[in-house]
């Protein structure tokens, strides 16, 4: 069990290290005014979703670190919960705002968009944050099936 | 006696390599950019000739920015015209409003017109100045005059297909310019009104290399009028993959939504 929690601890704090740095790029790159794209990575550069967005990431990272160290214990838990709330909120807006400008056709264009304008949106690159949603929901899974263990579990 | 004919071709030899500094089009100025442009390729005849921007240079004596703008121009107007079709060399006319040599010898080149040129075949250039004059002897020294009052208006070109009678104007855009390149052109180049300080020559110097590197490594429709920036081809597959999930992600958590639902 130990073991177990170790490993955890070790996840969620890398988790908890790489949502801080990408944090950290969102508001450095937005200070600079200009968003930046890697291959599949882009990081936005407006104040709203790069500044605003990043200090939520970069807090979303924080909780992670704060929480990474005895996740069993439920102050930790609701921590860990907590900064993958925040994540699912920046990503949750992404993937909204890409719904959103999927289906119409672009200012010139027609109403609606063609089929291959409408998968093109869903392309790449995409936010930080949505890259770290998936990890974000596998360690809220682990909490709440902890925490059912515990409940199942005889004293 | 002996001396002063000595110091006679001395001075002479210093004469004729200022002249050729004057000449040259920018003494000193720094070397090519990395760039990467397609020939133009043309029929002559039976014959499918590639011309570089390499051999313009060649024949003109070296990569300058009318040579270089007169070829990108040359290679747009062939595009929006002839699309992938390869012209005939005896199909093209070219109309130029620029008076310069390097434009000159670059359109002379390409249409096969000018002299020590043997081809085939030959198309049509000619060079009416934005006033409606037309220009017929195109020697450097009668190019003179008139290329003293060269602005962004004379650097717009008409590439025609003789046979159809479709034409396409290549205008260079204003912003490939630097705001008072032609007043600062005037000065250095003609002393007009003025002579020009150092400073102003080696602003000049700079801005004659970056506006040269421009036509070398820009793509057309950021340096002319009228030309359409393509158009980015969508990731359809990428897009897709991840629409895929995001369709299947929903389905999981709506299905284990209501599966708990129904549990309880």
């Amino acid at each position: 069990m130990a073991e177990k929690n170790n490993l955890a601890m070790i996840c969620i704090a890398i988790l908890g290290v790489v949502t801080v740095a990408f944090g950290l790029a969102d508001i450095l790159v937005s200070a600079g005014g200009d968003g930046t794209g890697l291959s599949i990575l882009e990081i936005p550069g407006d104040m709203f979703r790069g500044g605003w967005g990043g200090l939520i990431v970069l807090f979303a990272g924080l909780f992670y670190l704060s929480g990474c160290k005895n996740v069993a214990e439920v102050h930790n838990a609701s921590k860990v919960a907590m900064g993958s709330v925040l994540i699912w909120i920046m990503a949750g807006t992404d993937i909204f705002a890409m719904i959103t400008e999927s289906i119409p056709g672009g200012e010139d264009g027609p109403w609606f968009n063609s089929l291959s304008g409408f998968l093109g949106t869903y392309a790449p690159p995409y936010t930080p944050a949505m890259f770290l949603l998936p990890f974000s929901l596998v360690v809220v899974y682990y909490i709440l099936k902890q925490e059912r263990t515990k409940s199942t579990t005889p004293p | 006696m002996n001396f002063k004919v000595a110091t006679l071709v001395i001075v002479s030899i210093l004469a004729l390599s200022l002249t050729i500094a004057a000449d040259a089009h920018m003494p000193g100025a720094k070397p090519l950019p990395d760039f990467e442009l397609t020939p133009i390729v043309i029929n002559d005849g039976e014959t499918e000739v590639e011309i570089t921007i390499e051999d313009v240079g060649k024949y003109h004596g070296d990569i300058c920015v009318c040579g270089s703008c007169a070829f990108r121009a040359t290679q747009s107007g062939i595009s929006q015209i002839w699309g992938d079709e390869i012209p005939a060399r005896d199909d093209i006319r070219i109309i130029s409003r620029l008076p310069t040599p390097g434009s000159k010898d670059c359109f002379q080149y390409i249409t096969g017109t000018g002299q020590g040129l043997e081809t085939n075949t030959k198309g049509e250039y000619k060079m009416i100045l934005p006033d409606g004059t037309v220009v017929a002897n195109m020697t450097k020294k009668n190019l003179k005059k008139p290329s003293k009052q060269v602005s962004i208006d004379y650097f717009k070109f008409d590439i025609c297909r003789i046979s159809t009678g479709e034409s396409f104007e290549v205008a260079v855009k204003e912003q490939v310019f630097p705001d008072g390149y032609f007043e600062l052109r005037k000065k250095v180049k003609f002393g007009i009104p003025e002579n020009a300080t150092s400073e102003e020559k080696a602003l000049f110097k700079s801005d004659w290399e970056n506006i040269r590197d421009r036509f070398l490594t820009s793509p057309d429709w950021q340096l002319f009028d009228g030309v359409e920036e393509p158009e980015e081809e969508n990731d359809v597959a990428g897009g897709a993959i991840f629409f895929s999930i995001l369709v299947i992600a929903s389905f999981l958590l709506v299905s284990l939504m209501y599966s708990k639902r129904s549990k309880e």
